[in-house]
């Protein structure tokens, strides 16, 4: 039986890291799996949900609902957006007619690790991928969801792909959402202590499976020169495929 | 407030989310797991202990005696490991005699105990008042194993400033109250609730604080010594 | 700072880590949110308290595992202790008759306070009549909150604090930093400098000799105290028992040594028995202090019999609400359950790097951001419950499983509808005093342009197609340092530009620090539409036919 699923590319994947998308799509797909997009996707609401405004969130989370209404499984290249829809949205549905459909929604929701470990099953990857590399889990991703050993059994099926773990690798990277604007110092002392224990690891590149935590620590990187690259865990996957 | 308005505002305020429905106490209150788990305090995974801690590696469960021994055992541990020291004796005379001894060792100049606990060896040193005491000796109910603790209810002449007022503190406990764990003793206080003293004591090791710095300290403010006589025939 | 292309990537060399935020003036005005602002940056630029407050953090975090692990099945615990504060909170007016009732039974005296000023005066009250010249305290969190010392001193009475961390932060005029630790923050010279201060002499620096000069200095305290305050852990409701969970002693001699002992306990930290008691004593050592058992546990019930030998001979309870019963009954109920371990704190990654006085409350921590709104009112903390990333740190390690960050979420939903706290109704229709702001209007209209962006598929592909189209403007598309240079042409080139930026800050706060990345030439969107369909359909939207 064909596994269908559904891309979840994220507004950040839409605007600002296509590739992800196209990294995820590829793998999905090589792995078996049909992928489709529905279009009407925008925003699952976590940026408005995070900042108190639950009306807003509901109509972003509403246009979501509609676009994945048809979708077996949806697949998201964000860890916290999955989180989002997984955990957050039966309460913001929790008494309204679309509760249902949301509580759906949630249960066929997963993040690109999870689905490719939990649903589609992987134990082995055809991929290579010659670098020294270490991950950030991700609060969200590790609390929220559960998944810590997911991304790390991938990158154990990865040829020639050295793993360094991340010290501390359970604390927050301090991007929080709107946190960072709106405690700009705070979360770069946060993002900082982060791209301390990066550097600490020697390793060539950083991945991950969030693009926001990505986009602040992989920000960071840039700015203090470091030389790390940051890619999601989807990128070196279809780069490294049936090498 | 008048003590009826108040209640009835809170009995007012909490009704509004009882349409949870009912909450009920978890009965038992140990997790079920738990106390299958832990019949065998110690006899659980060992974890990675504090530096410098020593104790009995775990072992299998064997007869009464065994049981009896390794409950000790532990209790000696969990004491050693909160900065105490343990030491079983056979019978009280002898317990007596290492006071009276440690009294001689440490050029000790009084020693507080309640007058009914005093023994006459004792006697050219004993003051009632723990206050200026080198050392206090206590009466003990129950010790346990598990956090290598012991309780004391404090009533009638078994005062509580033998066991917090001098530097140094002894306790004298029969082996034979020493009980696994702390919900043990809560379990007796719970039936024995209509002979409750005005206050209980549960001591473990030395007064200590890590609030200077990070650094601990021992003594502050109670006593920096813990002795523990642990009685074999009683 | 350039690195040469074939340096090593190791810590060796480790690149500059400075703070990146623009050199701050004074803000023109003074307002809850300035004073936090400049505190939670004077922590952050404050190097060495930064890495002080990261290994606390990293010492508790370590024993908080250890106490864990060595209990085994921790998560089983934390499920009953919750389970008996949730069953505590639906009955607490039954089991606060019931308590009340016996501690009388038991001779003590009882007093419910409504608020904060009429515990203040029942127990200035007592300290009258009673002819009180000094008194000790044993930390009592809510004597704190309810501003007691300063009403006993107002009668003329000496008070001490006597927990050593709290007796450091009094002499040095200091909010407490921490809930179990009210000096974690400070170090070996500042805390010999106060004490060498009140003992009148210059001690040595070093930790013996300065907890050996307290310990002289509050034992004769405790000796001389004809009143002795403390708080209270747990209140059993069969029995009428106080139970106080501590390490020092402090908390054994307040409640044995002066005549009069008076405890103020909040009115939620009531057990039902004996039996329910357990779970509590068992994780809260665990996941405070990272101990099996802390070195004193007094369980008082009453002051003391005929014949005994020592004790007071007068117990009062102050029975506290200030708020309390405001928050029973709505959805921050759950905040109750807690059992004031501090734990929350130690594994806060914001805690360690804004500092504990940016809560300016008795409350610090994740605990404080959630508490500190819902009893002082979110007028004047509104900010509080934003002081997080929301990592769920907090949520993890509470022993109470108190739902912190579900709690945060929901404060702030309550600012952004203007509300000024939680509403006297069970439902969440928050009161209409509006928050504070331009900044606050700012984000609602944003977020009202978000909502309609994201419910309207085209606006949003027109918008990522005038940002892709702005690339060669914003900054060039050569190599990895894209991202640099995209963050530098934004400040530098046409002013008029940056002027823009200037306005909502928003941008401007990503971009002193990090790197920002450009938007891509074609969205994701765009990308999917040019796709080839080769073969077997790849369908691009639902209601294909045949799925």
């Amino acid at each position: 039986m064909t596994v269908r699923t559904s891309l979840m590319v994220t507004c950040l994947g839409d605007a600002l890291y296509p590739q992800v998308g196209v990294a995820a799509v590829k793998v999905l797909e090589a792995l078996g799996v049909e992928v489709d997009f529905p279009p009407g996707q925008v925003c699952c609401g976590q940026p408005a949900f995070n900042s108190g405004y639950r009306d807003e969130a509901r109509a972003a989370a509403c246009a979501y609902l509609k676009a994945f209404s048809a979708s077996e499984h949806v697949v998201s290249i964000s860890g916290s957006c999955a989180a989002m829809v997984r955990r957050h949205y039966p309460v913001l549905f929790e008494g309204r007619p679309e509760e249902a459909e949301a509580r759906a929604l949630a249960a066929r929701t997963w993040e690109f690790s999870q689905f490719l470990i939990d649903v589609r099953g992987v134990n082995e990857l055809p991929a290579r991928h010659d670098a020294r590399v270490t991950f950030h889990h991700s609060c969200h991703t590790r609390r929220l969801l559960g998944v810590v050993e997911q991304p790390e059994r991938l990158l154990g099926m990865v040829r020639g792909l050295e793993y360094v773990p991340l010290p501390r690798a359970e604390e927050c990277c301090g991007f929080g959402g709107t946190f960072a604007v709106k405690m700009p110092v705070i979360s770069s002392s946060l993002v900082d202590d982060k791209v301390d224990h990066v550097l600490e690891t020697g390793a060539d590149e950083l991945l991950g499976l969030d693009m926001s935590c990505l986009m602040n620590i992989g920000g960071r990187l840039s700015r203090r020169d470091s030389g790390v690259r940051v890619r999601h865990l989807a990128e070196v996957l279809a780069e490294g495929w049936g090498r | 407030m008048d003590r009826d308005v108040f209640i009835a505002r809170v009995a007012a305020r909490r009704r509004l989310s009882a349409a949870e429905g009912d909450v009920p106490l978890p009965s038992p209150v140990v997790p079920p797991g738990v106390a299958a788990s832990r019949a065998e305090p110690g006899a659980g995974q060992p974890p990675a202990a504090p530096p410098g801690a020593t104790g009995p590696a775990a072992g299998p469960a064997g007869g009464p005696t065994d049981d009896r021994d390794r409950l000790l055992e532990l209790f000696a541990a969990r004491l050693r490991e909160a900065g105490g020291e343990a030491a079983r004796v056979s019978d009280r005379g002898q317990a007596q005699a290492a006071v009276v001894a440690l009294a001689r060792e440490r050029g000790w100049t009084g020693v507080s105990c309640a007058p009914s606990l005093r023994w006459p060896a004792l006697d050219d040193l004993w003051t009632e008042d723990p206050r200026c005491a080198d050392f206090g000796l206590s009466e003990a109910e129950w010790g346990i194993a598990e956090t290598g603790s012991v309780v004391l209810r404090h009533h009638g002449d078994r005062g509580r400033g033998h066991s917090l007022l001098p530097p140094v503190v002894g306790f004298v406990l029969p082996a034979s109250r020493v009980v696994p764990r702390p919900g043990d003793v809560l379990g007796r206080l719970h039936g024995a609730a209509a002979s409750l003293p005005a206050c209980v004591t549960f001591v473990t090791g030395p007064s200590h604080s890590g609030d200077i710095a990070g650094v601990m300290c021992y003594g502050v403010h109670g006593p920096a010594e813990v002795r523990v006589w642990l009685i074999d025939d009683e | 700072m350039r690195r040469p292309v074939d340096s090593p990537r190791a810590a060796a060399a480790p690149t500059a880590r400075a703070s990146g935020v623009r050199p701050w003036r004074a803000p023109a005005a003074d307002t809850p949110r300035t004073r936090f602002d400049a505190v939670a940056r004077a922590t952050v630029a404050d190097r060495p308290l930064h890495e002080w407050l990261d290994n606390y953090q990293a010492v508790q975090q370590g024993w908080h595992k250890w106490a864990h692990d060595d209990l085994g099945e921790a998560e089983a615990w934390r499920d009953t202790v919750a389970a008996v504060r949730r069953h505590t909170l639906a009955h607490l007016d039954r089991y606060l008759a019931e308590f009340a009732a016996n501690v009388e039974r038991a001779g003590g005296h009882v007093f419910f306070a409504a608020d904060a000023e009429e515990a203040r005066e029942y127990v200035a009250g007592v300290a009258r009549r009673k002819g009180v010249r000094r008194v000790v305290k044993a930390k009592s969190m809510v004597s704190e909150e309810i501003g007691l010392d300063a009403a006993l001193a107002a009668t003329g009475a000496e008070v001490t604090e006597t927990d050593l961390g709290a007796y450091i932060a009094q002499l040095a005029g200091e909010r407490p930093y921490h809930i179990t630790g009210p000096a974690v923050h400070m170090r070996l010279p500042r805390i010999r400098e106060i004490l060498s201060r009140a003992a009148g002499e210059e001690l040595p620096e070093e930790p013996d000799a300065l907890a050996g000069s307290a310990r002289r200095t509050l034992r004769d305290r405790f000796l001389t105290a004809d009143l002795g305050v403390s708080g209270a852990n747990f209140g059993v409701a069969s029995t009428g028992t106080v139970v106080l969970v501590t390490n020092e002693g402090n908390g054994r001699m307040t409640t044995t040594l002066p005549w009069t002992h008076v405890v103020v306990m909040g009115m939620e930290r009531l057990v039902p028995d004996w039996r329910s008691l357990e779970p509590l004593l068992v994780m809260l050592p665990r996941a405070g202090t990272g101990e099996r058992i802390t070195s004193y546990v007094s369980a008082i019930t009453g002051p003391r019999r005929e014949g005994d030998a020592d004790g007071p001979e007068e117990l009062h309870v102050v029975i506290v609400d200030n708020g309390r019963s405001r928050i029973l009954g709505t959805k921050y109920q759950p905040v109750l359950q807690c059992i004031r371990c501090g734990s929350c704190a130690d594994f806060c990654p914001v805690y360690r790097t804004m500092g504990g006085h940016a809560y300016d409350s008795v409350y610090t921590g994740p605990i404080g951001a959630v508490l500190a709104p819902l009893l002082d009112g979110l007028e004047g903390r509104g900010h509080l419950p934003f002081a997080s990333t929301l990592c769920g740190a907090c949520d993890d390690a509470c022993p109470a499983r108190v739902p912190l960050s579900d709690l945060l979420l929901e404060l702030r939903a309550d600012v952004a509808a203007g509300a000024a706290g939680p509403s006297p109704d069970a439902s969440a229709a928050p009161s209409t005093v509006p928050a504070s702001g331009a900044e606050s209007t700012m984000w609602a209209f944003g977020f009202k342009g978000f909502a309609a962006v994201a419910t309207r598929r085209r606006l949003w592909d027109a918008a990522l197609c005038v940002a892709s189209g702005l690339r060669p403007i914003l900054g060039s598309a050569r190599g990895r340092d894209a991202g640099r240079h995209a963050a530098s042409r934004l400040e530098t080139a046409a002013s008029g530009r940056s002027r823009l930026l200037r306005g909502p800050g928003v941008v401007r706060a990503w971009t002193d620090a990090r790197d920002l990345p450009l938007p891509a030439p074609a969205s994701f969107a765009r990308l999917w539409r040019r796709r080839p369909r080769a073969g077997s359909p790849t369908s691009s939207g639902p209601g294909q036919k045949g799925r």
